[in-house]
């Protein structure tokens, strides 16, 4: 019995070999055509959008098919007692392995059992395992093989010019907005550090400024970055707006004005008119009384502060924006002018001949608070002014920066970012980088209509030629399409205009005349 | 020494040898039909009984006759007719003088035979056809309280006549499960006919001699009872006969749609031991998937009852058999 089990076993156990590997081979190919499915759509997706197929995509798609396919196989294995029944249907046997191989799981060995033993073992004996054959699935063979070939074409796809070129920009864009944030940033800590200890540094909060810069990113879309710095330029255009004082500015132009017409007013007004206000808020102090002062000095000096007050309050009195307008020539709005009234005012009271000891002390000490209050108005206009320029060097470069991402490209042509020209003509010496996109266009020669009519005429006939008229035409043309365009100024546009009328009133006077047109 | 395995062979050669020899006597009466005689030896060595049913004149009671005397086993035949009574099947008891004295005495009925032919059993009345319910699965008689034990082997070979069902009493379905298998007789072929003709049309006649007994058939039938049946052919078995059944859960829509009652496990029991005897034929010493499929047919066919709707469309349990042997093989 032994050997029996040996040889029907031993016959079973080849059976389940082969079919597992013949079912190995339909599951790889079932896995070839999905995984080649699967690959040419994967691979059709990047070639629609313009891109190469990354030649790892499809290989692991295979990969990871065969994998699981694999898998799915190794589970599904036939058991020996699949393989009993396959044995027994494919040589017809009736159940004979079957049977036995139950049997002998019971231990069962006599009577019947010995005899469908025996017999079990001739027949198994006679088989001809060579004749279980692979008979592969032909039709889906060849749709995997057919899917499989496509792979190879859409896999050598190469990525279009426009992507590349896309890809490009955007590794520039990135890098150059990498670079102007460290730039940024560098400037801003400058300018915090330029500003460490000064009078300037309470005006500027060196935190808000960090922030902003700190909210930069680097980023490959050009349209965020260029948002991010024009973001950053508003927000600090904001600060500057915050730090201008464009009335008092005014006013003190005005003051200058009226400073000038006066002798003894001309160092002020020059001051002022200079922009330097630190400077004139010295003068000013200068003039205040003290007794270090001779009399005579005291009394030049108050002559000098009352005439300089006095054409103040009325270059403050004469402003457009003065809407009270005060019988007493002072203006309403505070601040700057309300300083100004008050030092006239001052002035007025000492200038007054009938005062006590008492009263001319208190009056020069009010005198002089008031020329005090008035400089430092003046100083912390100085400061807002210096602070001013300090954050538009920023704002200057924030703007350098936009025009270096509006033109950050691989194949950039023409000069660089922020170096054109703002004449119509261009030097014909400076080089221009070659973006490889030149263009040429040529007639066909022979083509077009001639430039020549032959004419009769009274006096016999002759040949006229057409170019000119052509010619004035095209210009006329040209002309009338750029004087139509919005950024040309009124001042040219005129002059162009007035020059064809000219040029047609010659026409008209010639034709009248009969003279041939040449 | 003879071994277990010798000895096993020897009484299977023995089966085959004696079911040969039966079923070439019988041959040499009954021109083709080879089909339903063999049917018919299996279910007589299985110790079952046998539904005939065909048209008059195609040898359903010859061959019963030649079965008889092939077997050497006593025959009885019962024409059964409308007016037919139980007491005519299975015997009453009958006052007899004796000694003077009057005492009832059992007379025993024609089912007191080896071989009974109950022709054309669905003439007779319900009342008198269950006297054979007892008769064919008790194989004995109780009449006035008293059981008398029939003879061993001992079958009932009904005949049924599918034309005329004016007058006929269709069996109940007890009866049905009773019979081992129910066989349709069908018309012979051309040459048959001429073969029958030939036989029979001439003043002799094949002389059926007795080529095995009671207790050849016996031991046949303790023979087939030993086949092995493996566990997968088992479940096959009994899912077949589950399939039957409307409210399985393996039911098909058809039997669920046309049949009203499944076969019983006494069909189940039918189709086992017929298939051990097939495949003891076929030369195999355990039962194939083919032995039970080929067995099913004439096993099942009489015990599935069709439902209103399956009657109305005209429906076979032949093809809902075969239906659910399709869809399990």
């Amino acid at each position: 019995m032994p050997e029996h089990s040996t040889i029907v076993e031993e016959c079973v156990a080849a059976v389940r070999r082969r079919r597992n590997l013949h079912r190995l081979w339909t599951t790889l190919i079932w896995a070839a055509t999905i995984g080649a499915t699967l690959s040419i759509v994967v691979g059709l997706g990047y070639v629609l959008q313009g891109y190469a197929v990354p030649g790892v995509w499809i290989g692991s798609i295979l990969a990871v098919v065969s994998f699981v396919a694999v898998i799915l196989w190794a589970l599904r294995r036939l058991s020996i007692e699949q393989a009993a029944i396959f044995t027994d249907r494919f040589f017809v046997l009736h159940d004979t392995v079957t049977s036995y191989l139950h049997f002998a799981s019971q231990g069962r060995r006599d009577g019947y059992y010995a005899l469908q033993s025996q017999q079990t073992v001739e027949q198994v004996a006679k088989l001809d395992r060579s004749m279980i054959r692979y008979q592969p699935p032909r039709r889906l063979l060849c749709l995997a093989l057919g899917l499989l070939g496509l792979t190879i074409p859409i896999s050598l796809f190469p990525t279009s010019v426009d992507v590349l070129d896309r890809l490009a920009t955007e590794q520039a864009v990135e890098k150059e907005t990498a670079a102007i944030n460290e730039r940024l940033l560098k400037e801003t800590n400058e300018l915090i550090e330029e500003t460490k200890d000064t009078e300037e540094e309470p005006l500027l909060d060196s935190d808000e400024l960090r922030r902003f810069v700190d909210e930069l990113k680097t980023t490959t879309d050009r349209t965020e970055a260029l948002r991010q710095y024009a973001r950053l330029d508003s927000k600090l255009n904001d600060v500057r707006a915050s730090l201008q004082r464009k009335d008092d500015e005014q006013l003190l132009d005005r003051a200058a004005e009226e400073l000038a017409k006066g002798d003894d007013t001309e160092s002020m007004a020059d001051s002022l008119m200079e922009k330097e206000y630190a400077k004139a808020a010295e003068k000013l102090k200068e003039l205040k009384p003290s007794k270090s002062k001779s009399p005579d000095k005291q009394r030049r000096d108050l002559g000098r502060l009352k005439a300089i007050a006095q054409r103040m309050a009325m270059a403050a009195y004469n402003a457009p924006n003065n809407k009270s307008g005060k019988e007493d020539g002072t203006a309403s709005d505070g601040g700057l002018t309300e300083k100004i009234d008050q030092l006239a005012d001052a002035c007025e009271k000492l200038g007054k001949a009938d005062l006590s000891e008492d009263k001319l002390t208190a009056c020069q000490k009010k005198l002089c608070d008031k020329v005090d209050d008035l400089a430092d108005q003046l100083k912390k206009l100085a400061m807002c002014q210096h602070a001013d320029s300090r954050l538009s060097k920023l704002c200057q470069s924030c703007g350098d920066c936009q025009t270096k991402v509006a033109c950050a490209s691989p194949n950039a042509g023409g000069k660089k970012a922020g170096f054109g020209s703002d004449t119509a003509r261009r030097n014909e010496q400076d080089a221009l980088v070659d973006n490889g996109q030149t263009t040429e266009l040529q007639g066909i020669k022979g083509a077009g209509p001639s430039d020549t009519t032959i004419e009769a005429a009274e006096s016999g006939s002759g040949v006229s030629t057409r170019r000119a008229t052509v010619r004035q035409r095209e210009f006329k043309h040209q002309f009338e399409s750029f004087v139509g365009r919005e950024d040309v100024p009124e001042a040219v546009r005129d002059g162009v205009k007035q020059y064809f009328q000219i040029i047609h009133e010659v026409d008209t006077e010639t034709s009248s005349r009969g003279d041939p047109k040449e | 020494m003879t071994t277990v395995a010798d000895e096993t062979k020897q009484s299977v050669d023995r089966f085959i040898d004696t079911f040969n020899r039966i079923r070439a006597e019988i041959g040499k009466f009954i021109v083709g039909q080879d089909d339903i005689i063999k049917q018919v030896l299996l279910s007589v060595i299985c110790g079952g009984h046998v539904l005939l049913e065909g048209v008059p004149g195609l040898g359903k009671t010859a061959l019963v006759h030649t079965l008889s005397r092939t077997l050497h086993l006593k025959f009885s035949r019962i024409q059964f007719t409308p007016d037919l009574l139980p007491a005519d099947v299975v015997g009453t008891q009958v006052l007899v003088d004796r000694a003077g004295s009057k005492e009832l005495r059992f007379q025993p009925g024609p089912v007191f035979c080896n071989i009974l032919l109950a022709d054309e059993i669905n003439r007779a009345t319900p009342k008198t056809q269950s006297a054979l319910l007892e008769t064919m699965q008790e194989k004995s008689v109780t009449v006035a309280g008293s059981t008398h034990r029939l003879s061993s082997p001992f079958f009932v070979l009904a005949t049924q006549n599918p034309i005329e069902q004016e007058g006929t009493y269709p069996l109940p379905e007890a009866q049905l499960d009773r019979f081992f298998f129910k066989l349709f007789v069908t018309m012979p072929s051309h040459e048959e006919f001429s073969r029958i003709l030939d036989r029979t049309g001439g003043l002799e006649q094949p002389a059926i001699e007795a080529v095995a007994s009671g207790q050849d058939i016996l031991d046949m039938e303790k023979t087939v009872r030993t086949v092995p049946v493996d566990g997968a052919v088992q479940d096959h078995l009994i899912r077949i006969v589950r399939s039957t059944h409307p409210t399985s859960d393996a039911a098909l829509p058809a039997v669920r749609q046309f049949v009203r009652h499944g076969a019983s496990p006494r069909g189940a029991q039918a189709i086992l031991a017929a298939s051990r005897a097939r495949a003891l034929l076929a030369g195999r010493y355990h039962v194939a998937r083919e032995d039970v499929n080929a067995v099913a047919l004439p096993a099942l066919r009489h015990r599935i009852i069709l439902s209103f709707e399956g009657e109305a469309e005209g429906v076979r349990t032949d093809d809902i058999v075969q239906q659910i042997i399709k869809g399990l093989t």
